[in-house]
């Protein structure tokens, strides 16, 4: 029964990501970029505190720890790019996850335990898909300079995570 | 008062070499200069180390010779000019007596830059060094009457920056993390905040510079340990400010707006200076630099098609940068910024920094057995009965950092007493 609850889960969450990929992939307006790009910052943290908590593979914890960080820097840097003029008029992140993510989160925490490393792998490659995505788009053709420079900035970071969790699913 | 210096004629480059005895200027006199004309001379010739290094990484950066070229001739004008800005630095002012005019163009540079400062983010980038560097002002004071000097530091500042704590030096160090800003971008940024930019890192990039190498001058070991903490702070300052340049330019962008910048910090000189022989040494730089924008603009067309009239401002620049006194300023920047801590591009007070921040971390591994910013004031207290302080404006604003203040009240040290309380627990 949890084997098959998981199953369900693990396609709704691709069904999900591979809509949402193909969103960010034309994501061009500032407010827009701001939405999902502190949407995904504030996903990776919480699902890689939920790894923490409930994972026992020194592989997946090293890689939450690393999630935590790096996005919390992203988050930040979001942050200091709306106090600029250069994004006078932009609209504030929203202060909670969209129903897709809280909804990852949910499969996530609901996960069977031994299933739990490969379900947290799969979202991230999912995850990170989608964040790649959206800030190659923007990045190339955003409307705001100084988000288009964020865009620029994390989307490096944000292909190595994606290589990375590529290799981690791998290895599970 | 505007300045383009787009619209005016330079010397041309040919006639800009001059013969040795020409660049061995006579020095200032150290008793009589007045401190912002030896601020200006600090100053500027930070702007051309920075000129100098740029042409340098921009020709090991390029394969076309023809660029190479142009870059190995306008940079050895840029030397000369170099020479003969630092060489007006007496040999009779020592080392920790030329730091306090480093510390003093620290202080009163980036005050007025955060005070012009157009972008609000780019303001608190400003204020959160300013009280660093007001801090390494006290604390080389101290150690001036340590190591007997024979004159007080105001009589190089002259009074008009104060002497007393910023945010002190002990709580600078922080892991490297912490000292990356989010950059502006050239297209959206006002020109303002790009020539702010690009002149504070050339500021601090000399102080830094100047640490790295005069650090070890001293005999005293408490002074050698002085400078190597605050050049460690030098160290942050340089990779904060290096982070705000909007880093998708390119070599050629690059390199006309440094010598905008020249043009327009030479014109600023040239406007405030007093001493009539160092102002016509402005006048004269200003004059190859207008010649070195010129070239490097028709560069620029030849070899991106790009007009660099198309980024830079119509208009020119609006002020001169001017050194002058920013007392007030500064007091209110004390009360406002003191408890500040930076967690990634952000600023937050330290008591909002979660349990497990790495600035804690950081400061047990490299505190840990004796600061020497700390220890200089425990001895001048030891040796004199006090510290040595300039103040001319009444108490210290933040009365935790009063001589004579309840110093357990203030945050960061009321941040890393829960931090030991948690440890403890």
């Amino acid at each position: 029964m949890a084997e098959m609850k998981d199953m369900v889960n693990k396609v709704t969450d691709a069904i999900g990501g591979t809509m949402a990929k193909l969103g960010a992939a034309s994501t061009t307006s500032a407010d827009g970029f701001v939405e999902q790009a502190a949407i995904g910052d504030a996903y990776e943290i919480a699902a890689a505190g939920i790894a923490l908590r409930r994972s026992r593979n020194d592989a997946v914890r090293t890689t939450a720890a690393r999630m935590i960080s790096d996005h919390t820097t992203s988050r930040h840097h979001l942050q200091a790019a709306l106090e600029m003029n250069e994004t006078r008029g932009v609209a504030l992140p929203p202060d909670r996850l969209d129903t897709r993510r809280e909804t990852m989160l949910e499969h996530l925490a609901e996960a069977s335990e031994d299933s739990f490393d490969r379900t947290y792998a799969d979202q991230q490659v999912l995850a990170h898909e989608e964040t790649a995505s959206l800030m190659r788009s923007y990045a190339e053709g955003g409307d705001n300079p100084q988000l288009r420079s964020v865009a620029l900035c994390t989307l490096p970071v944000v292909e190595r995570h994606l290589a990375h969790v590529k290799h981690l699913r791998a290895q599970l | 008062m505007t300045f383009n210096p787009l619209r005016e004629r330079g010397i041309p480059l040919e006639r800009q070499f001059r013969n040795w005895s020409e660049l061995n200027v006579a020095p200032y006199d150290t008793h009589d200069v007045h401190p912002y004309t030896r601020a200006r001379v600090i100053f500027m010739n930070g702007i051309e180390v920075e000129a100098i290094i740029n042409s340098h990484q921009f020709a090991r950066h390029t394969a076309d010779t023809g660029i190479k070229q142009n870059l190995a001739m306008v940079r050895r004008v840029e030397q000369q000019q170099q020479k003969a800005v630092n060489w007006l630095i007496p040999g009779d002012e020592s080392t920790i007596a030329n730091t306090i005019g480093y510390e003093q163009v620290a202080v009163d540079l980036t005050a007025w830059l955060a005070r012009q400062e157009p972008d609000p983010y780019l303001t608190r980038v400003y204020e959160f060094a300013l009280l660093e560097d007001f801090d390494h002002l006290y604390r080389y004071a101290n150690l001036m009457d340590l190591m007997g000097e024979g004159r007080k530091a105001e009589d190089i500042t002259g009074g008009l920056t104060e002497i007393m704590p910023g945010r002190p030096t002990l709580f600078h160090h922080r892991d490297p993390h912490d000292t990356l800003r989010r950059p502006i971008t050239l297209t959206a940024a006002d020109t303002q905040s790009v020539m702010n930019a690009i002149t504070i890192v050339a500021a601090e990039q000399q102080t830094m510079n100047y640490y790295m190498t005069r650090g070890n001058i001293p005999e005293d070991p408490l002074a050698r340990a002085l400078y190597l903490e605050i050049a460690q702070v030098e160290e942050e300052h340089v990779t904060h400010y290096e982070s705000i340049l909007d880093p998708t330019l390119s070599w050629l962008t690059n390199l006309v707006l440094h010598e905008y910048n020249e043009c327009w910090l030479y014109w600023s000189c040239m406007q405030t200076e007093i001493d009539n022989r160092v102002r016509a040494l402005w006048e004269l730089h200003l004059a190859m630099e207008i010649e070195h924008l010129r070239i490097a603009c028709e560069m620029q067309r030849e070899i991106e098609g790009l007009d660099p009239e198309s980024y830079l401002p119509a208009q020119g620049m609006p002020e001169p940068l001017t050194f002058e006194s920013n007392k007030d300023y500064l007091r209110d920047v004390l009360r406002r910024t003191v408890d500040w801590a930076p967690y990634d591009a952000r600023f937050v007070p330290v008591s909002d920094l979660p349990d497990d921040h790495r600035f804690f971390d950081f400061q047990r591994k490299v505190n840990t057995g004796g600061i020497p910013s700390e220890q200089v004031i425990e001895r001048h207290r030891a040796e004199f009965g006090g510290e040595y302080r300039s103040v001319t404006e009444g108490d210290h604003p933040v009365e935790s950092l009063r001589e004579h203040g309840n110093h357990d009240r203030f945050p960061y040290l009321q941040t890393r007493a829960r931090q030991s309380a948690l440890e403890e627990a």
